[in-house]
């Protein structure tokens, strides 16, 4: 049977729902050498920032149960080093690119998504929710800056911009709305969950940032429940992501709304994990008689 | 970009002594591709601890494709590794890290390890001796000196092993044993901070050239998540990537940092 996996995210077409989750898979180049970027839906490359960040201090990551901790604070080299050592490597796949854009405050992020005038880039990301760094979090958890700097960003960016929402509120409905007010061809989401964890022996915290974001399947439930919500008030394409370990997790996801998954830690505990969850998804369409993955979002509402 | 491989490997032996386990594998992919310094990263097939574990390689056989890790067990992660029998199947990922840099060394090199912190000066051990580099091997322990320190006999010219508490000859730090007037062209280590820290000293006032293995918590072991990071002259550097191993008079080692005063 002839099944259709491909889907539209933002205007731009998927050959698969599979996509990779921000800061988790480097700019692809590292997990080259263990999964064809060619079967990919997407790749979402590190967060990108208009200068270099240098990152938090150590230690970055710890793992607690069932998921981890991290506290990286967006260390990348700016955006003109990726363009040029970067970027061409990930051309030569037949993937999407999503780029993911960060920055301190308005003119930070202008000045990232001009920094990308001259260059073809499949979706930006624009990540409004970094727990990690000290204004990320403002821009996300705040409905009137959340909308300011999607139309500030969607004004000069050349291709489509989905936003990335942080979980850190109490309405995530309410903000993906003022995303889409500001002209977002989407929404991301969920960006990790702010957290801590003590080392007792030192008797401090653990993370040399203190706090830090919780990934992984502990965060799944909430991820899911969000998705849920902004997938059934908004009327934009979701990348669902948070806590996707295997093909089950990824089918949750586009049951509740999902247009595309992005995995994310899952790549650390296994760097095969997206062709295990593409290839468990083709076997469930299978099983299921289900032709059009397309089919399955939303069924779940 | 060095070879990597994503491979299943089959336990062979995993047994424990004076508190050092030792494990070796099956695993002919990494094995061929080896070098001393790098490490794997061992995945535990546990739903409640995900990330990976780093350990070093201890003794890579090209030959019959095998490498052994040896490790302690002071946390949830390692116990599981400690735990697996003979015949069991786990994933690790490998060679990683670029390792000690082996070109002009000199003639002479001095190995100082201390704790567990020796595990990747064995492998180094065997592939100076097939150098023909002449060795001289200091190793530094709490209390317990590890058996299986024997097989660096055949490998060093001369071995020096001192314990805090005097056990097996010499009492002190292991550094405090060094000579006064060396004539290393070169100083090779791995070990805990405090050590690497007054190593590093001796090195830089003696004007010897040295590299030291660090350990930093790690979720990819590729270069991909910047979680690894290690503070240099040129800015964070990554300890799987740029590392594990970096020259003593680049690298910022870490003070360690406790909250216990505040109990006093
Ligand atoms: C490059 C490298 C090589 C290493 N080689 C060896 C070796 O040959 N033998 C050996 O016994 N140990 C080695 N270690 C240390 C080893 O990785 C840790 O002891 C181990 O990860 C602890 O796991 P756990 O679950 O038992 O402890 P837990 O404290 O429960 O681990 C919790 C988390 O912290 C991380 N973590 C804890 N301690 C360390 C540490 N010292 N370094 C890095 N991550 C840590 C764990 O990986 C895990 O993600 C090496 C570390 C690095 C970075
Ligand atoms: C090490 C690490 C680095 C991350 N870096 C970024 C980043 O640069 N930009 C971003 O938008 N999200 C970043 N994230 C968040 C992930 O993209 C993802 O939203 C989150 O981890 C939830 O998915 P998961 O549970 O599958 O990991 C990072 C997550 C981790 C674990
Ligand atoms: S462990 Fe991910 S960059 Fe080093």
């Amino acid at each position: 049977m002839n099944r259709n996996l491909s889907v539209n995210l933002a205007g731009v077409n998927l050959k698969n729902p599979i996509a990779t989750a921000s800061g988790t898979f480097g700019s692809g180049r590292e997990y080259s050498q263990f999964v064809d970027l060619n079967h990919l839906g997407a790749v979402t490359v590190k967060g990108i920032s208009h200068e270099p960040w240098e990152g938090n201090p150590p230690h970055r990551i710890a793992e607690t149960h069932g998921g981890m901790l991290n506290a990286i604070g967006l260390q990348n080299p700016g955006a003109k080093d990726f363009i040029a050592y970067e970027l061409p490597f990930l051309r030569q796949f037949d993937t999407k690119i999503i780029v993911n854009l960060c920055g301190r405050d308005i003119d930070d992020y202008i000045a990232v998504t001009e920094d990308f005038a001259d260059t073809k880039i499949d979706i930006f990301e624009l990540n409004i929710s970094c727990p990690n760094v000290k204004t990320g979090l403002s821009m996300g958890t705040d409905s009137k800056a959340a909308e300011a700097v999607t139309k500030a960003v969607v004004a000069r960016a050349n291709a489509p911009v989905i936003v990335k929402l942080s979980p850190n509120v109490t309405d995530i409905v309410s903000i993906a709305k003022a995303c889409e007010a500001g002209g977002a061809a989407g929404i991301s989401l969920i960006n990790s969950v702010l957290g801590m964890k003590i080392d007792i022996r030192k008797k401090m915290p653990l993370l040399g940032n203190t706090m830090g974001g919780l990934s992984g399947p502990a965060i799944k439930p909430i991820a899911l429940r969000m998705v849920y919500q902004v997938a059934r008030n908004v009327d934009l394409p979701i990348l669902g992501m948070g806590g996707i370990m295997n093909w089950e997790d990824a089918i949750e996801f586009i049951m509740a709304g999902a247009t595309a998954v992005a995995v994310g830690m899952a790549n650390f505990t296994n760097p095969c994990v997206t062709m295990d969850i593409l290839e468990g998804i083709e076997n469930y369409m299978e099983q299921e008689g289900i032709t059009d993955i397309n089919q399955l979002r939303g069924i779940a509402w | 970009m060095n070879p990597k491989h994503y491979e299943t490997a089959k336990v062979i032996s995993n047994s424990h002594a004076y508190g050092v386990y030792s494990m070796k594998l099956e695993a002919p992919q990494v094995a061929a591709d080896s070098k001393p310094g790098q490490f794997v990263m061992v995945y535990l097939g546990s739903d409640k601890h995900l990330l990976p574990r780093p350990i070093s390689l201890y003794d890579v056989d090209k030959a019959a494709g095998t490498i052994t890790l040896d490790y302690i067990v002071p946390g949830a992660g390692t116990k599981i590794i400690s735990e697996w029998p003979v015949g069991h199947n786990l994933q690790i990922l490998g060679p990683l890290g670029n390792g000690f840099d082996l070109e002009n060394l000199g003639e002479r090199v001095a190995l100082v390890g201390g704790g567990i912190g020796i595990a990747p000066l064995y492998f180094l051990a065997k592939e100076l001796n097939g150098l023909g580099i002449k060795t001289d091997v200091y190793l530094g322990f709490r209390q317990e000196i590890p058996r299986h320190i024997s097989c660096f006999e055949t490998l060093a010219q001369n071995i020096k092993v001192a314990t805090e508490d005097g056990r097996g000859g010499n009492r002190g730090y292991i550094t405090d044993f060094l000579p006064r007037n060396p004539t290393y062209d070169t100083i090779l280590s791995c070990g805990p901070i405090p050590m690497l820290k007054a190593l590093a000293r001796y090195a830089h006032s003696h004007n010897i050239p040295c590299q030291v293995s660090v350990e930093e918590r790690m979720a990819c072991g590729l270069g991909a998540c910047k979680g690894c990071v290690v503070k240099t002259l040129v800015g964070y550097q990554l300890c799987c990537q740029n590392g594990p191993v970096f020259k003593s008079d680049e690298i910022f080692l870490p003070t360690a940092k406790t909250a216990t005063q505040k109990l006093h």
